[in-house]
């Protein structure tokens, strides 16, 4: 069932940033949210993952729907291992956990705490937990950042390899090569005003 | 080596700090002239040496050691769950914030006379040992719990972790810094309330009791004595506490380590 947003609109104190936003997203496809800071590509993500109540619309396609995201920030619980990480939303599948650390090139470090890993590194351990959750829905909010050329490469071809006719996903970044590698279908953002 | 030399430092220097206040001990003790006001450090080691062959002595160790843990065992216990549910639950905050304001304004001695009426002399100081210890624990945990990540718990929410895993993995190692920080303050109050509702209340085989007939007989140097066994003991299970606090901390650093 496709993700269908009608009429949204969201506002930060008197701010619209998101006016009247329609679009479906379909099954089996791969949605680049583009365009440059603060042009409500965040406010977009958090609304669809239901962490971000809005003014007025409705979506429909999202009862019932496991969503895993990437966080812009990497929401990493710092008492936990990377791998106890993965695990605490996937529960005890340890193949899932390994399967994942390995595709984003952190095997050696499943037993390091977030506090012993680079900024980049914890941004693959929030991306391995997004894929191993196995959602429906993958929302991933600037997902690369911090991460050199070389696994980026490598983490993109595992979640294009990795996606299935039912998944959707939708991932915001400002960087064109990632929007065109990656994405089936992109949507042009401006400030203060969302279109298509 | 630079570790060893910077203890062994610190030991001379606590050495040293404790010699100070002796020899000001002694010092007042010749100015004062007065066994009553001020006995001899000489003599107050001498009869603490004595009540330490003393059965009874140890047996009044046992008991108040015993009801202070009492109380602060109930204290952390319902504090912990309340503070939780407190932190959770906004009614149950407002319906226990007024109570817990109540009986940290109340005066300590109110309350021992009125739990002498409800209570045996015995269970005064376990309650009142838990009044002075559950508001401190109730407040830290709420605060803690106030103070967990919100973006953390909207992160679980989405991935539907449940809520059990959320109070074990997101709540609880938060609120653990409240916690320790509340455990050790009521370590010490307790000992405190817990030995002056003894001296009230004066049970059969208590600190307190020991403190209250030196008190009756104007025994100044045992009750100088006694007081040495209360700050004695008190230090004693403090520092066993914080090192058994800070090996269990020290574990999860191994494990940090081993992690490489």
């Amino acid at each position: 069932m496709p993700v269908k947003i009608v009429n949204l609109s969201k506002s930060y104190n008197g701010l619209q940033v998101i006016r009247n936003f329609n679009f479906t997203f379909e099954e089996g496809k791969i949605y680049c949210l583009f365009g440059p800071s603060g042009c409500g590509k965040t406010t977009l993500l958090h609304i669809v993952a239901g962490i971000l109540p809005f003014d007025s619309g409705f979506m429909v396609g999202l009862e019932n729907r496991r969503i895993a995201v990437v966080f812009q920030e990497d929401r990493l619980l710092p008492w936990l291992t990377a791998a106890d990480n993965i695990k605490f939303v996937t529960g005890t599948q340890d193949s899932a956990v390994e399967k994942y650390l390995k595709a984003v090139g952190l095997e050696e470090f499943k037993n390091y705490f977030p506090d012993q890993l680079s900024g980049g590194m914890k941004r693959r351990v929030a991306i391995a937990r997004a894929l191993a959750f196995k959602g429906q829905l993958l929302l991933m909010d600037e997902p690369f950042k911090g991460i050199d050329e070389k696994l980026k490469r490598k983490i993109m071809n595992t979640i294009l390899a990795d996606k299935n006719s039912r998944q959707i996903v939708i991932f915001a970044t400002h960087n064109r090569g990632e929007a065109r590698y990656m994405a089936d279908e992109i949507l042009n953002f401006n400030i203060n005003s969302l279109f298509r | 080596m630079i570790s060893s030399t910077t203890a062994h430092k610190k030991v001379i220097q606590s050495i040293l700090g404790i010699l100070f206040w002796l020899a000001a001990w002694q010092a007042i003790y010749f100015i004062v002239q007065n066994d009553i006001l001020v006995p001899a450090p000489l003599e107050v080691f001498s009869l603490l040496g004595e009540l330490i062959l003393v059965k009874s002595f140890w047996s009044s160790i046992f008991f108040t050691i015993f009801r202070v843990f009492a109380g602060i065992f109930l204290a952390v216990v319902l504090g912990t769950v309340l503070g939780i549910s407190s932190g959770l639950n906004r009614f149950l905050y407002e319906l226990i914030a007024p109570l817990v304001v109540a009986v940290k304004s109340t005066p300590i001695m109110s309350f021992i006379i009125v739990a002498l009426v409800w209570f045996g002399s015995g269970n005064v100081p376990i309650f009142i040992c838990f009044l002075i210890a559950f508001p401190i624990i109730w407040t830290n945990i709420w605060e803690g719990i106030n103070n967990v990540d919100i973006k953390l718990l909207e992160m679980a929410k989405v991935f539907q972790v449940s809520r059990f895993k959320i109070l074990t993995s997101i709540y609880l190692p938060q609120i653990k810094p409240y916690f320790i920080s509340g455990f050790l303050t009521i370590i010490g109050l307790g000992w405190k309330a817990t030995v002056t509702a003894e001296v009230i209340s004066h049970p059969v085989h208590a600190i307190g009791s020991g403190l209250y007939n030196a008190r009756v007989s104007i025994n100044t140097v045992a009750l100088f004595a006694w007081t040495l066994a209360i700050i004695g003991i008190s230090l004693l299970i403090e520092k066993t506490l914080i090192y058994l606090l800070e090996k269990s901390q020290g574990s999860q650093g191994r494990k940090i380590d081993n992690a490489g």
